[in-house]
């Protein structure tokens, strides 16, 4: 089976949705003619012409705002934010627009969108190009927010969200682009193309979203991680020798609690780990549901590891990104209690 | 290349100089509030 980055995978998905469907349109800033910056739409404009994949102006709430009316007329537009941190402008649009259009309507308009966007940190971005601001989509009521991990997944979830009937959130941890990222700064990194998850099947399949995966099976502890963090929690589990079970959700909104429940109610034990700022982060409603729905097979209280509630250090990257040691200490703790 | 090396000469991110770790948690409020000042401590500065 090939083995793809997972720039390739996503630009692979979009390649065969557009070619399967006419009214799949791909653009944003730079997407058409480069390719986007970084190239996930490279060849498409070439391929589909510049009526399917093209450049938008600077101009995020209009990238949004033109699919949105887009996406009501009937296409199915796939849209690049160029960072994450660039949606902003664009929020208003996602909010109040196309999560809510099936619901004010009364399900006469509907709004199959796909917003990509590159999420986290771990490439020296700095706060203009490292936050990870899943929560603010998870907590939109209409969205559905999906995290890929590696190619293969990003694939199929970015087929499965085109396909999807309402809006999707796609956020692309950057760091994981062109190889597994397990927050060993200091080390070579491994590419796609030596790891088994860079194995990107042809042609079209889809990873259901709302179904999470069991990447480790473990006794002792559960882990709930999702993109980067996936990788240093593997990490951080080899380093400690904590037979953790480690889960990566794939898709946080529609959540797949069943996996989560059947985890923790084995191991009794629980740690969330994510980039994103403490304070409201995910990790809280993952906490949340934990203690409702498993409070009485847990042994110890749920640990959460994650990013300060600062904004995105420069100079201190390292030490604001939970990276293994930190993880590795969360997990000695909870088993020690 | 010059502007580039006049630049270079006033310092960069790796020519020492790297602000503590307590920085990081300075100047988001105008006094650090509780919870910050907890995260602080977790994280050993």
């Amino acid at each position: 089976m090939p083995r793809k980055t997972m720039v390739e995978a996503i630009r692979d998905a979009m390649d065969v949705m557009m070619g399967r469907d006419d009214n799949v349109v791909a653009f944003g800033e730079d997407v058409g003619f480069f390719g986007g910056v970084f190239r996930a739409t490279q060849g498409l404009q070439a391929k589909y012409g510049k009526s399917r994949c093209f450049d938008a102006p600077i101009n995020e709430s209009g990238i949004v705002g033109a699919a949105v009316g887009m996406a009501a007329y009937g296409l199915r537009p796939c849209v690049e934010i160029q960072f994450a941190d660039y949606m902003y402008p664009a929020y208003d649009q996602i909010v109040s627009e196309a999560a809510r259009l099936r619901y004010r309507s009364n399900g006469q308009f509907t709004c199959p969108l796909v917003v990509r966007m590159p999420t986290g940190g771990g490439i020296s971005g700095g706060q203009t190009h490292s936050q990870s601001p899943e929560a603010l989509f998870t907590h939109v009521a209409g969205l559905k927010t999906v995290v890929p991990s590696n190619p293969s997944d990003a694939k199929g979830l970015l087929i499965a969200a085109i396909e999807d009937p309402d809006p999707v959130i796609f956020l692309e941890p950057k760091r994981l682009y062109n190889g597994p990222f397990d927050g060993h700064h200091d080390r070579p990194i491994t590419p796609w193309s030596k790891h088994e998850l860079g194995e990107v099947p042809d042609g079209h399949y889809v990873v259901p979203l709302g179904k999470a995966i069991v990447r480790r099976q473990g006794a002792a502890l559960t882990v709930l991680a999702y993109g980067t963090m996936v990788y240093v929690g593997t990490a951080a589990v080899a380093e400690t020798g904590v037979d953790a079970e480690i889960i990566d959700l794939r898709t946080l909104l529609p959540l797949d609690l069943e996996t989560i429940q059947a985890s923790v109610r084995k191991t009794g034990r629980c740690v969330i780990i994510h980039e994103a700022t403490r304070t409201s982060g995910f990790g809280a409603e993952l906490s949340a549901l934990v203690q409702e729905t498993c409070f009485y097979h847990l042994e110890t209280p749920i640990r959460r590891v994650t990013g300060w509630d600062t904004p995105y250090p420069h100079a201190q990257e390292w030490d604001y990104f939970p990276g293994p040691a930190r993880v590795g200490r969360a997990l000695l703790e909870t088993m020690e209690q | 290349m010059t502007a580039q090396k006049e630049a270079e000469s006033h310092g960069t991110l790796h020519a020492g100089g790297k602000p503590s770790v307590r920085d990081m948690f300075e100047d988001v409020y105008a006094e650090m509030p509780p919870h910050l000042r907890r995260q602080r401590q977790q994280a050993g500065v």
